[in-house]
């Protein structure tokens, strides 16, 4: 430890102001406050600091993403060994996996640091912890076999439009991540959505017979109309069961609702999250299938059929909820405005799954969509508090 | 008596709780009268350089209004003006005589002052130079002697760390206190509510018959600005007046003795105080006579009052006019590798992202390192949570920084009160406080001149 902290002693002489490598403070600044505790003293009337700061604050997140992670490297090799006939040990499905994910994650981490290191060493100000968390929520969002180099421009526009040009993370409007994943989606749709939830190993011609890439979204949005649509997923291979823990085709992390639970108990027992934000999604989401549920007729849309659990487990429902929702910087400041903000992204992400069955799925949307209405919601509902304040003016 | 419930409140868990022993410390020879500890003055002095002072000599005034004076704790001879920052009038130092000699005033028992005429009461406290322990809200300004305010506010308990607890100090100044509340009700046409920390039952015993509200919640809820926040019923109290109940002990010291009254009990505490306990000293004491048996360490910090809002005084520094406890606490931290990844069971925080959550009543070592770097703000909602003025601390502060100070008054900018915790509890490290203060005070000298 000692050689540690002599040696950033060292160093820093050559990163302090007035000599040659000044501009580049911002990482060594990065690079000692990653290493040991900050220097900084407090200066005016409050003498004492709490302990968590932006750092701390932002690892857990990144911890609670860990088992998501984890199973998204072990699940994306599944995937590939099960439709390529391969045998399903542990060792070399999560080997496959590794191979797929792994590079999608570096890159991710290596383009979009590189953006956030060139801002905060162009504008003076300190690299952000808070990447820490887009860089790893982004590839969690992607199909396992997205090319390499459209995820480096998908987190290059959610770095860069999404968060810098507005100063960086505490000061952006939108959620990066899904701002890097919309521009991915719409820019090159072929490759995000479809059947491309597979990472495939070999060619397609020698896949094994009876190999579907299908999502359940997917399967529930072709079934024909009329017949039992929950039946048809059974068939499919999507019971329940399944779907909460998750070996089934999907973006990368967001297919096991068993792991996501895992990170969203993290959050909550950190109170990190804001479990308005995730409570008021759920009821959002529940009640507006309960509301589709209760209005569909023999020749609606099979989708309309699908009752809550089967909609709550499907798709990436969860994984949105718990970890792109409850973003503080992106969602709403006042508690109430959280359960408003979440109740409406938890409806307007089914209405999306539901009646738009030409997208794969809401939640990117109805997010990014809430994100712009925050601060609409915090005014309205601040307004309604401060009217019953006594008046305090000179 | 009425019970308040303050929400959103919060104790910072850190060592150094001062014990309720009390000890007497040596004086010392140099004494000194601190301007630049009170806000919102212009200070002006009355005497110069090798001048001899009394106990109770006027020393320096308020240019805005000569009436408002400060006076002399100690009888000497003045040794050394100090002027800081583009003039400032910063200290003055005296220095001690072997006998002391005091300026003499009236005494008035209690009944004296119910019959007595209330301008002449407030001119007493002037000539005094005790009127200045009021403070107006909503700037906490000295208020004006011809004012008559809608409600005087009292809190007999101090809650934040460590300043001095009620059952010391009211057991040696029982009566003083009620004679410094008969005063108050007197200035204030009866209209003084008293706060006290809810089931001290000590307190509710030797104060009967003056107590009015028992205040419930942790830090901050007995300051004065926060009782009245709660209690204020329409617009017209927010310009009502409060105090401590240790001042109000020293108003009834000067009626009971006729003498300027230098005596006061203090608090030593904080994590590197050797014995954290109560301290009978007088005003303006150096500081290191009150801390003799200090640890041997260098890069200490001596805060003058609490650990949320005081002044960092210095190791040469002294008590001020308006300061009642001395906090040490070490000069930034050691330095940890990674803490970020520690599991942290000996850290001080609100938050539950340390394992030290697990063990929330234990009181954590505490230094002045901010604990993190500068950054933006995240919107993490922390500060909110422990506003008792039900402000947004986080919008707030945005709307000030835009400049926008119609919105910042709309969001309760004068009902805030500066208790330090949103500074406290922010990850981004913002001093909150501090930009929220300063834009009040800008406020309070445009809207006061």
């Amino acid at each position: 430890m000692k050689l540690v902290i002599s040696l950033l002693k060292k160093q820093e002489a050559l990163f302090a102001k007035g000599s040659k490598l000044e501009r580049f403070y911002p990482l060594f600044e990065a690079l000692e406050s990653f290493l040991v505790s900050t220097k900084l003293v407090t200066k005016n009337q409050t003498h004492i600091r709490d302990a968590i700061d932006t750092k701390r604050y932002m690892i857990i997140v990144v911890l609670a993403l860990i088992p998501c992670t984890l199973f998204g490297i072990y699940n994306a090799g599944y995937q590939a060994h099960l439709a390529a006939g391969w045998n399903l040990d542990f060792i070399s499905v999560f080997l496959t996996g590794a191979r797929y994910v792994v590079p999608i994650i570096l890159v991710s981490y290596t383009i979009g640091g590189l953006w956030e290191t060139l801002f905060a060493v162009v504008r003076k100000h300190e690299i952000n912890e808070g990447f820490l968390v887009t860089g790893l929520l982004f590839p969690l969002t992607c199909p396992p076999n997205l090319p390499l180099w459209q995820v480096a421009l998908g987190i290059t526009f959610g770095v860069v439009i999404g968060k810098e040009v507005f100063g960086g993370t505490g000061r952006n409007f939108l959620n990066p991540a899904l701002t890097a994943r919309a521009f991915v989606f719409f820019t090159y749709p072929v490759q995000i959505s479809g059947e491309v939830w597979t990472a495939l190993p070999v060619a397609k011609e020698k896949l094994i017979d009876g190999y579907s890439g299908a999502t359940a979204l997917a399967v529930a949005a072709q079934t024909s109309i009329g017949s039992n649509v929950m039946n048809t997923l059974k068939e499919a291979g999507f019971t329940l069961y399944k779907l909460f823990f998750g070996l089934i085709p999907g973006s990368i992390g967001e297919t096991s609702v068993f792991c996501v639970l895992l990170g969203a108990g993290l959050l909550l027992l950190t109170k990190i999250g804001s479990w308005r934000i995730m409570l008021g999604s759920l009821i959002g989401a529940i009640g507006t299938v309960l509301l589709f549920n209760l209005c569909s007729g023999p020749d609606s849309l099979p989708f309309y059929h699908i009752g809550p659990f089967w909609q709550i487990y499907m798709g990436s429902f969860a994984f949105a909820t718990v970890f792109m929702a409850t973003d503080p910087v992106s969602a709403p400041d006042l508690e109430e405005s959280k359960w408003v903000y979440g109740l409406l992204i938890g409806s307007m992400g089914m209405i999306i799954r539901v009646v738009n069955p030409a997208y794969p799925e809401g939640w990117m949307l109805a997010i990014l969509l809430m994100n712009v209405f925050a601060p609409l919601i915090d005014h309205i509902i601040l307004q309604r508090k401060l009217k019953k304040r006594i008046p305090n003016v000179i | 008596m009425k019970k308040i419930i303050v929400k959103n409140t919060y104790n910072v868990k850190i060592k150094g709780k001062p014990s309720l022993n009390l000890k007497e410390v040596k004086d010392g020879l140099e004494f000194a009268v601190m301007p630049s500890s009170i806000s919102l003055i212009k200070p002006k002095l009355h005497v110069k350089e090798g001048d001899s002072v009394k106990i109770g000599t006027p020393i320096f005034f308020d240019k805005q209004d000569p009436r408002i004076q400060f006076c002399s704790p100690v009888s000497g001879k003045i040794k050394e003006i100090i002027y800081g920052k583009r003039r400032a009038l910063d200290a003055v130092i005296i220095t001690k005589d072997k006998v002391e000699k005091e300026e003499s005033f009236n005494t008035y028992s209690s009944k004296e002052i119910q019959k007595e005429d209330r301008n002449k009461l407030v001119e007493y406290l002037l000539s005094a130079g005790l009127w200045p322990l009021l403070q107006a809200y909503p700037f906490k300004n000295i208020p004006k002697p011809e004012d008559v305010p809608p409600a005087i506010y009292v809190t007999i308990d101090n809650d934040e760390a460590f300043m001095p607890q009620s059952e010391v100090y009211v057991k040696a100044y029982e009566e003083e206190l009620k004679l410094g509340l008969e005063l108050l009700k007197k200035i204030a046409n009866n209209n003084v509510f008293v706060g006290y920390k809810e089931g001290n039952k000590e307190i509710e015993k030797r104060l009967s018959g003056y107590l009015t509200h028992e205040l419930c919640g942790d830090y901050p809820s007995n300051n004065p600005g926060i009782f009245l926040y709660y209690n204020k019923t329409s617009s017209k109290d927010n310009k009502s007046w409060g105090i401590t109940g240790l001042n109000v002990a020293r108003l009834g010291a000067l009626c009971k003795t006729g003498k300027y009254p230098i005596e006061r009990i203090i608090t030593i505490g904080g994590p590197l105080a050797t014995s954290p306990c109560h301290i009978k000293t007088r005003e303006g004491i150096a500081l290191s006579q009150i801390d003799e048996d200090r640890k041997k360490i260098d890069n200490m910090r001596y805060v003058a009052g609490g650990l949320l809002t005081g002044r960092n005084a210095g190791q040469k520094g002294f008590l001020g006019y308006n300061e009642f406890s001395l906090n040490i606490i070490q000069e930034g931290s050691d330095p940890e590798l990674l803490t970020w990844m520690r599991g942290g069971l000996n850290k001080a925080t609100i938050s539950n992202a340390y394992l030290s959550a697990l063990i929330p009543n234990t009181p954590q070592n505490i230094t002045s390192s901010l604990n993190g770097g500068d950054r933006s703000c995240i919107a993490c909602g922390y500060c909110a949570t422990v506003c008792p003025t039900g402000i947004y601390p986080q919008l707030l502060m945005k709307s000030i920084k835009a400049g926008d100070i119609e919105e910042s008054i709309a969001l309760g900018l004068l009902d805030y009160v500066d208790a330090g915790l949103c500074t406290y509890v922010c990850p981004s490290k913002i001093d909150i406080d501090h930009i929220i203060s300063e834009a009040k005070q800008k406020l309070a000298r445009e809207a006061l001149s």
